[in-house]
């Protein structure tokens, strides 16, 4: 019992390195939509409460340690889903969980994605507690499956894990129905008085459109590589199998299959509490020393992690921003191209998106992509020391 | 029959006066004595084994390496063959006479029977101010703690019926010095709890091991207790927690459904719709996810354009026909 604050405050330094590395690269797009709480394409609950945070100077960094934190310490919930193990079984499913790329990569940014995979994870160890009575739980179970689906929509992916727990408790049939259906119609109902979050949600999630079958499938092992940092992946989809888990294979197919839809390195962390629930019924299953599974789980993360870590250097946003702030740059920026939320998390000002109309009443206009009519313009001037063309009226 | 375990810790004087006591009231009922001792220094449970041979009825249950009054207790109950179950303090300061009236409740139906010293006909003796104020307020917090109330859920001195320690037994925490708390915060409801006066003696003899670290002991308890309670709440009130949940939320977000219902129900409103977005909005300058919708109808929508910067988040509403794409401010 000794152990357990040191190994708590080991697990908070990794967790705070990890939300450090991913402050060097400033708001990403996704991030500043979920701390402005704008309201496209997910539900509000989980962006309602990272906005209440929002006139704090430090609300990035408040939020990258939270959530670093969650992921990080979330290890002590696959702790205790393995709980049935031995302990150098339990010590390596832990191991996997935070070793893992995905958390690496994960752990410390602003995404709704983080949150599900948490969620899912609560959901993946009350199923394989079977010990625990899910007729306990099974109201609370309804209220947090309506969190989970206010949360982002994808969380409807675990649907199937839902069913299996709430088929598990000795409740009325209507009140299982209740709790599974009742958070879907209510979620179906945010969707019919919020026509433009379903229409974002679809028209982001096409982004594959263009992409063939086979860069389809190759994006599908792609992800169970990173979340699980490939051995884990393995043995977690060889675990499932073994024991026919079918509910966790149903949720991994549905996964999948959003892949299929929309590919994201960030997802990865959807599937890896299936991958450590996996791991946890292959090794019920074969004894395979701790050491076999961490060490090649570490090395893996290793050689992913350079080509999946988000930049180590802030966006232009927040360059050009505080620029312009003490420039007292009043009236519209206009940005040409396509720019992100950080835009608007960085800035102080009007954004709007480039139109030649528009430049009467602007007084910066930022070049993402080559402006040369800006040349023309006689009254704008650059700034100088900027890592982007960006003009100002004289 | 009854069993009365005594937990001893440096009382071999005492128990040379109790036990006697204690047979000549239990005479005609059948009993036996189960004296459970810490391994005392002063060899009480030497003592006890002369004892037992002098009274047939005397067990001795010596523990070493384990301390602790509330799991004493719970290893004498444990080896006890009795129906009725008792504990009693082994200094003098608990009158033998009243088990019979314990046991007289058991048997008349009650589940558990606590001599209390703050019933009508019951005392704390000569307790000092402090002693006293911080045993009222110990017994106040303690008394509102558990789901079921009894007077002095502090008393050391009580008997329960066997196949009621045997249901709660799993449950109860023997750890400390209040077992009777213990025991009280695990009463299933509906138990039925009678109460007996008790007139608190002084000790005969030895010290008393009412110290800080018993204090520090009793506050955890009563917070553990406390924090049990708080669960069962929650785990019975989350269907009512569900049922208001659901329906709050279905009342928040019935009203923009049901204003915008007509671009779900007909597409062709929906796609003109969308069209003058999408016009007005290239016009503007404005980001499409700044764009709150409000209420649509067959010719207009009526909208909210936010800006969404950090701190400040200013918006402005606005009528967008869409056939030609016009935007005019609300009025």
């Amino acid at each position: 019992m000794r152990r357990t604050p040191l190994v708590v405050l080991g697990l908070e330094a990794y967790a705070l390195v990890l939300a450090w590395l991913q402050s060097l690269g400033g708001v990403r797009t996704d991030e500043a939509k979920y701390l402005l709480n704008i309201p496209y394409p997910h539900p509000p609950l989980g962006r309602f409460i990272f906005h209440l945070t929002e006139a704090w100077p430090f609300q990035e960094l408040f939020w990258r340690v939270a959530l670093a934190t969650l992921v990080v310490q979330a290890v002590w919930l696959v702790w205790m889903m393995a709980k049935t193990l031995p302990l150098r079984d339990r010590i390596a499913v832990c191991g996997v969980w935070i070793c893992s790329a995905a958390v690496l990569t994960q752990a410390g940014s602003i995404m709704l994605a983080v949150l599900t995979g948490l969620q899912g994870l609560v959901l993946v160890a009350l199923f394989i507690r079977r010990d625990i009575d899910a007729t306990r739980y099974a109201g609370w179970l309804a209220v947090f499956w309506g969190c989970c689906l206010f949360t982002a929509f994808q969380a409807i992916l675990y649907l199937p894990l839902v069913i299996a727990l709430f088929a598990r408790s000795r409740v009325p049939l209507w009140f299982r129905v209740f709790g599974i259906v009742g958070p879907i119609v209510l979620i179906a109902l945010y969707v019919l008085g919020h026509p433009l979050a379903a229409a974002s949600f679809i028209l982001v999630r096409g982004d594959n459109a263009g992409l063939t079958v086979a860069a389809r499938l190759a994006g599908i092992v792609a992800i169970w590589g990173i979340a699980g940092s490939v051995w884990g992946a393995v043995l977690g989809l060889a675990g499932m199998l073994m024991k026919r888990a079918w509910t966790l294979l149903l949720t991994a197919a549905l996964l999948s299959a959003y892949i299929v839809l929309t590919y994201h390195d960030y997802y990865a962390i959807l599937f890896l509490p299936l991958i450590v629930a996996g791991v946890t019924l292959a090794l019920r299953q074969w004894p395979i020393p701790a050491t076999v599974i961490i060490v090649p789980v570490i090395l893996a993360t290793i050689l992913l992690y350079p080509p999946l870590k988000h930049r180590l250097t802030p966006d232009e946003s927040r360059i050009i921003a505080p620029a312009l702030t003490a420039r007292h740059a009043t009236g519209a920026v206009l940005l040409t191209g396509t720019f992100g939320h950080q835009w608007q998390y960085e800035s102080d000002l009007t954004l709007r998106r480039f139109r030649p109309e528009l430049l009467k009443n602007a007084q910066v206009v930022v070049c993402l992509q080559a402006c040369p009519e800006m040349k023309k313009q006689k009254a704008w001037v650059t700034m100088a020391d900027m890592p982007l063309e960006v003009w100002v009226k004289r | 029959m009854i069993s009365v375990v005594l937990p001893t810790f440096n009382e071999a004087e005492n128990l040379e006066r109790l036990i006697p006591q204690i047979a000549d009231v239990l005479r005609d009922l059948p009993h036996e004595i189960i004296i459970v001792d810490d391994d005392s220094p002063d060899r009480t449970w030497q003592a006890a084994e002369r004892l037992s041979q002098t009274h047939k009825q005397v067990r001795v249950l010596r523990r070493v390496g384990r301390r602790g009054l509330s799991a004493a207790v719970v290893e004498g109950f444990q080896m006890a063959q009795g129906d009725v179950l008792a504990v009693m303090d082994s200094d003098g300061q608990h009158d033998p006479r009243l088990l019979t009236e314990l046991n007289r409740a058991i048997q008349a139906g009650a589940h558990l029977a606590v001599a209390s010293r703050y019933i009508r006909g019951g005392s704390t003796g000569k307790w000092g101010g402090l002693r006293l104020l911080i045993s009222k307020m110990g017994t106040f917090l303690a008394r509102h703690a558990p789901r079921v109330t009894v007077t002095d859920p502090m008393s050391g001195y009580f008997a329960l019926r066997r196949t009621m320690f045997r249901t709660i037994a799993a449950d109860v925490h023997p750890q400390g010095f209040k077992i009777l708390l213990e025991i009280v915060a695990h009463l299933p409801r509906g138990s039925r709890v009678a109460e007996v006066p008790l007139t608190f003696r002084e000790r005969w003899s030895g010290r008393s091991k009412f110290s800080l670290r018993v204090q520090f002991q009793f506050a955890w308890q009563l917070l553990r207790i406390i924090a049990g309670r708080m669960r069962e709440f929650l785990w019975e009130a989350q269907w009512v927690v569900l049922f208001l949940v659901f329906l709050g939320t279905a009342a928040v977000l019935a009203r923009p459904a049901w204003q915008l219902r007509i671009l779900a129900l007909d597409s062709r409103v929906r796609a003109q719709a969308q069209q003058a977005l999408r016009t007005i909005t290239d016009e503007q300058g404005w980001i499409l996810s700044d764009i709150v919708m409000v209420s649509a109808s067959e010719r207009a929508m009526r909208f909210y354009h936010r800006e969404h910067r950090r701190g400040r988040d200013p918006k402005t509403c606005h009528i967008l026909r869409y056939d030609p794409p016009t935007l005019i401010p609300c009025s």
